[in-house]
């Protein structure tokens, strides 16, 4: 539901990447998004594609890598996929794990030219 | 075109403030909760009930978030304890910098508990810190046992589980065991109370865990 503020916080690192780089034009906007991060992706590119229009943003377009959340077990040592509805390690069933990635909204990439 | 590797956390800012205001609290020795649930859970009802049974003998803060309305500070303030109202209009969640700003504003120099009640919603208040020791999420019974299973990311985010209105478990079909067993197994690090603030079950437990939690800060903040 906060994708618009998300949405206007990548135009504000894209714009900035652009005068860094004195770019004309930006391509594709690559943005990793984990399951945990409580984004919805295609509201996300809606509101991006919204707030593009009409600026030097406009032909930018989101490419969006869903990031698989992972986690580590600090019983036995082994990482695994989480499964967002039991978290718990896939090898031997403990309840003591670490989530390693999954949580966060990362701009990985940006093409610009 | 040429590829420009960013790696930028998006909501960095947040974090920036979460950080700067997670500063502050460490400065004034404060306990620090944020009470997130969906609308209806009884977050200012169990507010009230921790001010009431606290507020002699600690200097209290409260901060209630909602799109529109005074309401929730108003029923806070009747008890004589500072609170203040954030109204977000529209967005769904509060932010780090719209608790600084209140902050800036407070009456008092220090706080010994800190309640930041969130807007009533399950999804969008997970991704935003905003400098608390820790979330309390509340779940009262006739929401369903598997309300934890449909929103992961919050309780993953959570440190505490308070299971609400449990008085009413009678007149449901709710098993809060199973409600606490479905939350576990998304984070099993969940500190799980069972609370009525009609009845008053439950609160003499949470009232001494937030008494524990503000001596254990207090400890960590004094060895540094």
């Amino acid at each position: 539901m906060h994708e618009l503020s998300i949405a206007t916080r990548i135009v504000d690192i894209v714009t900035r990447v652009m005068e860094e780089n004195s770019a004309r034009e930006v391509g594709a906007v690559t943005v990793e998004i984990g399951p945990l991060s409580g984004v919805d992706r295609s509201s996300l590119e809606f509101c991006f594609t919204a707030l593009a229009k009409g600026t030097k943003l406009e032909k930018a377009h989101l490419k969006i890598e869903e990031i698989s959340p992972r986690a580590k077990c600090r019983k036995c040592g082994s990482e695994y996929e989480v499964s967002l509805d039991d978290f718990r390690c896939k090898a031997c069933g403990s309840s003591n794990f670490e989530v390693l990635s999954g949580t966060d909204i990362t701009v990985r990439e940006v093409e610009v030219e | 075109m040429r590829k420009v590797d960013l790696r930028q956390k998006v909501i960095s800012e947040n974090e920036r403030l979460a950080v700067e205001n997670r500063r502050r609290f460490a400065q004034s020795g404060s306990l620090v909760l944020n009470l997130v649930s969906s609308p209806g859970s009884g977050k200012t009802s169990l507010v009230e009930e921790t001010v009431k049974q606290l507020k002699g003998d600690w200097s209290i803060f409260v901060l209630t978030g909602d799109l529109m309305t005074e309401n929730d500070a108003l029923r806070v303030r009747r008890h004589g304890v500072e609170a203040v109202q954030i109204s977000t209009g529209e967005a769904c969640h509060l932010d780090a910098g719209m608790i600084s700003e209140k902050l800036a504003a407070a009456r008092a120099p220090r706080y010994d508990l800190v309640i930041i009640e969130n807007v009533g919603n399950l999804v969008c208040p997970s991704s935003f810190d905003l400098g608390e020791d820790l979330k309390v999420l509340l779940i009262s019974v006739a929401e369903g046992d598997d309300k934890p299973l449909k929103y992961p990311p919050m309780v993953r985010a959570s440190g505490v589980l308070a299971i609400t209105k449990i008085d009413l478990v009678p007149y449901t079909d709710s098993d809060p065991n199973r409600l606490a067993e479905n939350a576990l197994r998304i984070n099993p690090d969940l500190t799980v109370f069972r609370l009525s603030c009609k009845t008053k079950e439950g609160l003499e437990q949470w009232i001494g865990w937030l008494k524990a939690g503000l001596a254990a800060k207090r400890r960590a903040l004094a060895k540094g």
